[in-house]
């Protein structure tokens, strides 16, 4: 796609947040008999366990097509990190063994745009394709929850894929290096603190038969959340998965998942890295918070309004005061990240001049959260950004995919697609007090690692 | 955090502004029988006389505005690289009776998004916002074009920010990679020229040249909008004439001689620490308006879409392990056409990467593709375009760039029937002229002394 022109609109679109539907909100328009508003929501669940959610859009003849697996990295085992990434690679490659069509000419036949995430929480492989192919892609997934042949060398290849994968995404980033360590600092005891895709040392000992081991606890209907966005009916997807997820046996338990407990943080962490790749000095803060899964009611609506207020966008008070205002950073913003399932963070990031003095920055910081702590926010504040975030949200649900994530991302952590779909109006019953005990409560010093990434001339002079 | 198994990432980004990738995404204006609110393009005509492509669609309450003019990066004065870019970025500091946070404050408090950005021909913008919104969101539009402030005080700190953002672009190593092709394959011509500028074009721009640019650029050649959303045509014009009529009529505009890229094989040394080499790789390719452009386009998807079927994912990733992504993607416009490739492995693994490579190309030039292999290709990329443009920006952005190519609204169809009649006699002989790797033009950054990447 085009550059320029994808950032004037995509990267608009792209305010990556609660995506929700708004169904209510919507005029009423011509559409055939059954088709639902843009965004109704109908879930229902298969004999073998296997939840299925349709949102329907009627608007373009397309629909986007998501599996999620509740296996993440919090699954890989002690010493193999990175093994539920692997294995979300080998699932490429599951009819590659004397079938008569390999998966990737399966796809490329349908004319379909697929692809698969992994996360610390969950597993996601999604097809887009034109709504007379859903058939074709629920019949492929089907296959691929059924039944996974690898042979030895195909894992020993897509071991070294990965490695190149973390190499030219990761390692060749000071700045993505960087936020490894912070998660590895910012968590003590849960496994957060790895990242998905596993540390180098431990990939490069991946076994195909843990490989396995983990598709067969993992991969199975009862773990698993379909989701189905675009131009079908519920009915319609009821009679496709009749044809093909429901032949699948339901004889086996979802896998127990190892839940570990963070514990109350009492000291606060430091992390210095000094890297001559790093262009210009950089600040990082993070806060150990709960996640919408883990929090008390409004307790996490709260933290996502507060990061608003606090760095989301140039009307922030961290962006007027230290970029407007004293110039101390080039640029700054926070994010409120409440999609996991056990814990979530409120994240601080700042980009310094070469000139500039890291500790300078991090004290104005910290005078901008102790003002917000003493004088709590103001009423024009909350209500701009609630508008912010409510339009943000009716934008998202234009994008098909985005909703599409939302619930399969939450439903993957144990939410439920009403706790999703009343987004809008949680987010609407915060009060200014709410978001200022929020604030009392997870912005403390105890529960933060602050973190400097130095280039190493900045580093020398400063000394 | 997640981990993607094969993102396309050729590092095209807004770096480089390579502005025709029209291949990835195509517009049709009905294919199969059409939903309720199908999603027909009306043209029109505002009274004031700008022409506008509007989609109604009712379906979400929100309003998707675009609109490109002649006047990119190309009209960057000499020395001056990368001002057109820092002028899209000072539009929204303040304007009309709003200073700089005023119009941030009211523009968040509507909840609208509002962007500008350049290509090397076009200038461009967006608006996205809730329908009721609209009128509110297009004034501060329409001010931000009409009646920027462009500060000495806002102009500063956008310079310093700008010039952070080139620096950290630059130590992306393919995106750094990518750049150097171009200052290489293009010496001499306007093309070679960053969008962004460099540190160097960036630092000696004051604040006076960017109000003097904007009264020379923002202005109505060949104004086009687009508008996607729940808005009928009647409100549209007048939303169009509210943003545009007050804007110049504009001065003549660059024109630039087409050029061809040339086989050549450069080697960089990597900054310190890099430890990885990456290679950017391309053969020309037929141009937009020749009748084998569509046959290339098949040819690019079968070598290089990125997709594991594809030959040069097959042969580099899937059976050696060499790197994680290869992808291939035809850059074309009324200046040049090129297919253009990125890889990326460990140090001492790029040679046998390249060959690889260069076997794949070979033989396809020797053999053309399979059948099947053809086949897929058309089914794939006819397939592609419409998944693209599900979304109301995503259709606005489209139809915009459709428009900035010199194609109309429906291309889709041309497109379509054009790529279907591609036949296997078509693939073997523009294989045969186009893909042979005697014409690679290769730039390799690893490891090592000699002349740094900057």
């Amino acid at each position: 796609m085009r550059a320029s022109d994808q950032k004037t609109f995509a990267s608009v679109a792209a305010a990556c947040f609660l995506v929700t539907l708004l169904a209510t909100a919507l005029p009423s328009t011509v559409r055939a008999q059954d088709e639902a508003p843009v965004g109704e929501v109908t879930s229902f669940t298969l004999d073998n366990g296997l939840q299925i959610v349709v949102i329907e859009d009627h608007r373009v003849p397309v629909v986007t097509h998501m599996v999620w697996y509740k296996i993440g990295s919090i699954d890989d085992p002690q010493g193999a990190s990175g093994l539920a990434h692997l294995l979300e690679h080998l699932m490429f490659k599951s009819f590659d063994a004397g079938a008569e069509e390999s998966f990737a000419q399966i796809m490329s036949r349908l004319g379909a745009i697929d692809n698969a995430t992994t996360g610390a929480d969950s597993t996601n492989y999604f097809q887009r394709v034109a709504k007379e192919r859903l058939i074709d892609v629920m019949a492929v997934e089907t296959r691929r929850m059924s039944g996974l042949t690898l042979k030895e060398d195909q894992v020993l290849i897509e071991r070294d894929v990965v490695r190149e994968e973390r190499r030219s995404i990761f390692e060749s980033d000071p700045i993505k290096l960087m936020a490894e360590q912070m998660m590895a600092a910012l968590y003590q005891n849960h496994s957060y603190r790895r990242p998905p895709i596993g540390w180098s040392h431990e990939i490069s000992t991946l076994k195909l038969e843990d490989a396995l081991s983990a598709y067969k606890s993992f991969y199975i209907p009862a773990n698993a959340v379909v989701v189905i966005a675009g131009d079908v009916t519920p009915s319609y997807v009821r009679e496709l998965a009749a044809q093909t997820y429901a032949t699948i046996k339901g004889d086996r338990q979802p896998p127990h998942r190892l839940v570990t407990v963070e514990p109350e943080p009492i000291a606060s962490r430091r992390v210095d890295m000094v890297d001559d790749r790093a262009p210009q000095p950089a600040l990082f803060r993070s806060y150990l918070t709960p996640s919408y899964r883990s929090a008390a009611p409004l307790q996490a609506e709260s933290l996502e309004v507060l990061a608003t207020i606090l760095g989301e966008g140039e009307t922030s008070r961290l962006h007027r005061a230290l970029v407007i205002g004293e110039k101390l950073a080039l640029g700054i913003g926070s994010r409120y990240f409440g999609e996991g399932r056990d814990s979530g963070r409120v994240a601080i990031f700042a980009i310094v001049p070469a000139t500039g003095d890291l500790q300078n920055v991090e004290q104005r910081i910290d005078r901008v959260i102790d003002d917000l702590l003493g004088a709590g926010i103001t009423d024009d504040e909350l209500a701009r950004a609630k508008a912010a975030i409510e339009a943000r949200l009716i934008i998202a649900s234009d994008n098909q995919k985005k909703l599409a994530t939302r619930y399969g991302e939450a439903l993957a952590v144990g939410r439920t697609v009403e706790e999703v779909t009343d987004a809008p109006n949680r987010l609407a019953q915060v009060t200014k007090a709410d978001i200022e005990t929020a604030a009392r409560t997870f912005l403390a010093k105890q529960r933060s690692v602050t973190g400097f990434l130095t280039p190493a001339k900045t580093k020398e002079s400063a000394r | 955090m997640t981990v993607s198994k094969h993102s396309f990432k050729l590092g095209l980004g807004s770096l480089l502004c390579v502005r025709s990738l029209i291949l990835i995404v195509m517009f049709c204006l009905s294919w199969h029988s059409p939903p309720a609110e199908a999603r027909t393009v009306q043209k029109l005509v505002t009274p004031s006389g700008v022409s506008v492509w509007l989609v109604e669609d009712h379906g979400i309450p929100i309003v998707a505005l675009g609109f490109a003019f002649r006047g990119g990066s190309l009209e960057d004065p000499p020395g001056k690289a990368g001002l057109g870019h820092l002028l899209a970025n000072m539009l929204d500091e303040g304007a009309g009776a709003f200073d700089a946070d005023a119009f941030k404050d009211r523009l968040e408090a509507l909840g609208s998004q509002l962007t500008f950005s350049i290509s090397r021909l076009a200038f461009s913008g967006g608006l996205v916002t809730l329908s009721k919104h609209l009128d509110a969101s297009a004034e501060l539009f329409g001010l931000a074009l009409q009646d920027p402030h462009l500060r000495e005080a806002d102009f500063e700190r956008t310079k310093q920010q700008e010039m952070a953002s080139v620096a950290f672009e630059n130590r992306d190593p393919e995106r750094a990679a990518i750049r150097a092709f171009y200052e290489t394959a293009f010496a001499g011509h306007p093309y070679a020229l960053p969008v962004k500028g460099s540190a160097a074009t960036l630092e000696k721009l004051s604040a006076q040249d960017v109000r003097s640019h904007r009264e020379r650029l923002i202005a109505k050649n060949q104004l086009h909008v687009v508008i996607v959303g729940a808005i009928d045509a009647a409100k549209a014009g007048k939303i169009v004439d509210t943003i545009f009529s007050g804007l110049p009529a504009g001065t003549a505009r660059t024109v630039v001689s087409p050029i061809a890229l040339k086989p050549m094989m450069t080697v960089l040394a990597a900054p310190p620490g890099q430890g990885l080499e990456t290679a950017v790789f391309a053969l020309p390719m037929p141009g937009l308006d020749d009748r084998d452009f569509f046959t290339a386009l098949a040819l690019n998807h079968i070598a290089g879409s990125g997709n594991f079927d594809a030959r040069l994912t097959s042969e580099l990733r899937v059976k050696r392990g060499l790197t994680y992504s290869i992808a291939t993607q035809i850059a074309a416009d009324s200046v040049s056409s090129f297919a253009l490739g990125v890889v990326s492995t460990k140090p001492g693994k790029m040679d046998e990467a390249l060959a690889a490579a260069r076997m794949v190309f070979s033989n396809l030039q020797a053999d053309g593709p399979e059948l099947k292999e053809l086949e897929n290709a058309k089914s794939g990329l006819n397939g592609a375009y419409l998944l693209g443009l599900d979304t109301s920006a995503k259709l606005a952005d489209h139809l915009l760039g459709l428009w900035i190519d010199g194609l109309d609204a429906d291309y889709g169809e041309t497109r379509k029937t054009s790529l279907s009649q591609v036949q296997k006699a078509d693939a073997d002989r523009v294989a045969r002229k186009f893909l042979d790797p005697k014409d690679l033009n290769v730039l390799i950054v690893r490891p090592g002394t000699g002349a740094e990447v900057r």
